[in-house]
């Protein structure tokens, strides 16, 4: 469908089909109109180089790769990303997940301990 | 059991060990969330996390969990939301392709860098994340107002409800060409500005909206009117009249 424009607009890359489809399962509307999926392509292609451009900064200079965790770092500390929070968990190894669990046992313990020597004293007076 | 964490694991495990001797644990709690590479989130009371599978951290003794198959992408995504009523998409519907996002990412940063394919699967999840979580704040905003139809003053809307207000102005400016270049289908095209107090095409001007668009139709003859309010730049009242060839 070639479009006769009196004003260039750069052509869209994502395709609108899909979107379209996405944007159908998301939320019970009757209809669609076809000014907004052109506009929710525009704003997707913003938000992409959005989050590219953010992950770049935090990518440190010793790597030249983006990463994931360049991706989870931005989702954390901008306010209008929270919505992804759950899409882009933050990453641990095993080892350190351990430790933490372990970590929070021990102090588990103490806080039983301590409460039940609490009680005993409570008793004996 | 070889190798692997010490200590005891309240939550059940899986213990297989490759063909390399690697120890591979998956651990599974309940509620996890799923991580963009298909990993198994892991809960802590504070934080939520994914085991990392990167080759970086991997070793024996570590102990990296592995999500299961890997096959480029991703599983039937709890992370999209299912509205009641609506059928789950299969999973190449439920995402944009991932090529297209790929070159978008590249355009955005310097040329020798390099995109990490978990990071791109990951924007591909956000992506299609992003485009339910606008579109269901317009459609919200759609039924409050008793329309059927979601139309480009929603998107906008919901854009600017929803923190990404830097996005309106260049949206705006897209929507206008995309307009002109719609209008350019029909044939010729008339274009008329009139000045800020005209309001006698408009019907109802929300006290409260951004932005009214109304259509109104008489024989054959197609006139928007779209007025804005004057503290954004267009603060003119623009009318384009469409006649039908």
């Amino acid at each position: 469908m070639a479009e006769k424009s009196a004003t260039k607009s750069k052509p869209v890359v994502l395709p609108m089909a899909r979107i379209k489809t996405i944007m159908r399962s998301s939320a019970e509307i009757t209809n669609i109109g076809q000014e907004s999926v052109y506009l929710v392509a525009r704003a997707t292609e913003l938000f992409i180089q959005h989050l590219a451009t953010e992950a770049f900064k935090q990518d440190p200079e010793t790597t030249d790769t983006l990463a994931y965790g360049d991706l989870a770092e931005v989702v954390n500390d901008a306010d209008n990303l929270q919505f992804l929070a759950d899409v882009i968990p933050k990453k641990i190894v095993v080892r350190d997940y351990l430790r933490m669990v372990r970590q929070q046992e021990e102090e588990k313990e103490k806080a039983k301990q301590q409460s039940l020597q609490e009680e005993r004293e409570d008793t004996d007076s | 059991m070889d190798g692997g964490g010490e200590g005891q694991m309240d939550q059940s495990t899986d213990h297989t060990a490759d063909d390399t001797g690697t120890l591979s644990m998956a651990v599974h709690l309940e509620g996890t969330p799923q991580g963009a590479d298909g990993t198994q989130g892991l809960l802590t009371n504070d934080y939520s996390y994914v085991l990392d599978d990167s080759a970086a951290g991997a070793s024996a003794n570590d102990g990296i969990a592995s999500g299961g198959d890997d096959d480029g992408g991703h599983k039937d995504g709890d992370s999209l939301r299912e509205h009641v009523g609506v059928e789950p998409l299969q999973e190449q519907d439920r995402f944009l392709p991932i090529h297209n996002i790929s070159r978008i990412m590249r355009k955005a940063i310097p040329k020798k860098e390099k995109i990490a394919k978990d990071a791109k699967e990951c924007v591909q999840e956000c992506v299609s994340e992003f485009i339910s979580f606008i579109t269901s704040e317009a459609s919200d905003r759609c039924h409050q107002e008793k329309r059927k139809t979601i139309n480009g003053e929603d998107i906008l809307f919901a854009m600017s409800t929803l923190g990404f207000d830097s996005y309106v102005e260049p949206l705006k400016l897209y929507l206008q060409k995309y307009r002109e270049s719609m209008k350019g289908e029909k044939g010729g095209m008339n274009t008329s500005t009139t000045g800020a107090g005209d309001e006698s095409m408009a019907s109802d001007l929300g006290a409260d909206d951004s932005f009214t668009a109304n259509i109104i139709s008489t024989d054959g003859q197609t006139t928007m009117t779209y007025t804005y309010p004057t503290q954004v730049q267009m603060g003119q009242q623009l009318q384009f009249t469409g006649m039908s060839s």
